[in-house]
C-alpha cells in the first residue's frame, strides 16, 4: 500500500518536472526574441548567430526552446544582446502562470489535439490561451 | 458540418456591410478596431510554429488570440480571417472554438476537400481578403498610380498602402479579375 502510493508520487512528481522543464526553455526561447527584437531590432537570428559562432538553426533552435542553452551560451547571448541575463529567465510567476492546470470540455480537448498533431508546446499553449479567454467570462459573472 | 454555401458576391457584400457598419472603410483597414466594434477582444498569444490564430466564444466572452511569432502582415491576415469566422460561421450557440493552422485552407485543400471545415476556412480566408482589401479601396487606390499593373513594385507598393503581404495583395488583384503579373 504504502509502496504503490510512492511510486505514484514519484511518477506525477517527474511530470510535473518534466512539463516545466519544456515550459522553461521554451520561454527562455520567447524572451531571448522579445529581447532581440526589443534591444537589437537590426540584429537578425543570422547576425546574433554570427557573433556567437553558432549556426543559424541553433539561434533558431534557442528561440523555439527546442534546443537548451548552456549557460555560457545564455551569457554570451545576453552580452550580444547587450541585456542582462536575468531578462532573459522567466520568473516564477510567469511560469506559473503559463503552466496552470485547467479544465476543458472533450471537444475542445479534441480539437486542440488534432491541431497540435503531437507538438507539446503547440497542446500547451493552445489549451492555456483557450482556457484563460474560456475561464475570464466565468470571472465576469461573479 | 458543411456551413452554408456563400457566392463570392456574398462574401464581398458581407464584408462591405461589416466595414461600414464599423466606418472602418479606409486604409489600411483597422482590423484592430473592427474587432473592437464587433466586442471581439484581440490578444496576441503564443500558439507554437503551426497555428496562426484562434477564435474562442464563450457565452458573452469573444476573444481572438493571433501569433505573436509571425509576421505583422500574417497577424493582420490571421485576425480578419477569424473576424470572418466570427461573421459566417459562429450561430447562435454559446460556444465555438476555431483552431487555425498556416495555409492550411490553400495547402490542404486535397486532403481535407470532402469536409465542411475546408468550406468554412476558403470562406474566411476570402472574407479576410476582402476585408484587408476592399473592391472599391483597390479600385480608388489603382486611379491614383501611375504603374503599370504588370509591374511587380506595383504590387509591393500596394500591398505596402493596405499592409498585407504582396502575395495577398497579388491573390486578391487576380480574383478581382484586374491584371496582374
Amino acid at each position: 500500500m504504502f509502496m504503490v502510493t510512492y511510486i505514484c508520487h514519484i511518477q506525477s512528481f517527474n511530470v510535473i518536472i518534466i512539463m516545466e522543464e519544456e515550459l522553461l526553455y521554451q520561454m527562455i526561447g520567447e524572451k531571448i526574441r522579445t529581447e532581440r527584437r526589443r534591444v537589437r531590432p537590426e540584429l537578425s537570428q543570422a547576425g546574433l548567430a554570427k557573433k556567437l559562432d553558432l549556426s543559424r538553426a541553433s539561434i533558431v533552435n534557442i528561440e523555439l526552446g527546442k534546443q537548451r542553452a548552456p549557460i555560457h551560451v545564455l551569457w554570451q547571448i545576453a552580452e550580444a544582446l547587450k541585456t542582462d541575463i536575468g531578462l532573459l529567465l522567466p520568473r516564477r510567476d510567469e511560469l506559473d502562470e503559463r503552466n496552470e492546470p485547467i479544465k476543458l470540455d472533450a471537444k475542445t480537448i479534441r480539437q486542440i489535439e488534432a491541431a497540435a498533431q503531437g507538438d507539446a508546446a503547440t497542446r500547451r499553449d493552445l489549451t492555456q490561451f483557450i482556457s484563460k479567454a474560456k475561464s475570464k467570462s466565468h470571472e465576469t459573472e461573479i | 458540418m458543411k456551413p452554408k454555401f456563400r457566392s463570392k458576391e456574398d462574401i464581398e457584400a458581407i464584408v462591405t456591410r461589416t466595414l461600414q457598419q464599423a466606418d472602418c472603410m479606409r486604409i489600411p483597414v483597422p482590423v484592430g478596431l473592427i474587432a473592437h466594434r464587433l466586442d471581439l477582444k484581440v490578444e496576441a498569444a503564443s500558439l507554437g510554429e503551426e497555428v496562426s490564430g484562434v477564435l474562442v466564444i464563450d457565452k458573452d466572452k469573444k476573444t481572438i488570440g493571433y501569433n505573436a511569432a509571425q509576421s505583422p502582415v500574417r497577424q493582420r491576415f490571421t485576425i480578419a480571417h477569424e473576424i470572418g469566422h466570427y461573421i459566417l460561421h459562429v450561430t447562435e450557440k454559446k460556444e465555438s472554438l476555431f483552431i487555425d493552422k498556416q495555409y492550411a485552407a490553400t495547402y490542404k485543400r486535397d486532403a481535407l476537400s470532402s469536409t465542411g471545415d475546408d468550406a468554412q476556412e476558403i470562406q474566411a480566408n476570402s472574407f479576410a481578403a476582402a476585408l484587408l482589401m476592399p473592391a472599391e479601396l483597390i479600385h480608388k487606390e489603382l486611379e491614383t498610380m501611375h504603374m503599370d499593373m504588370g509591374d511587380g513594385d506595383a504590387i509591393t507598393e500596394l500591398a505596402s498602402k493596405f499592409e498585407v503581404s504582396p502575395q495577398a495583395m497579388s491573390i486578391r488583384l487576380g480574383s478581382l479579375g484586374i491584371f496582374s503579373s
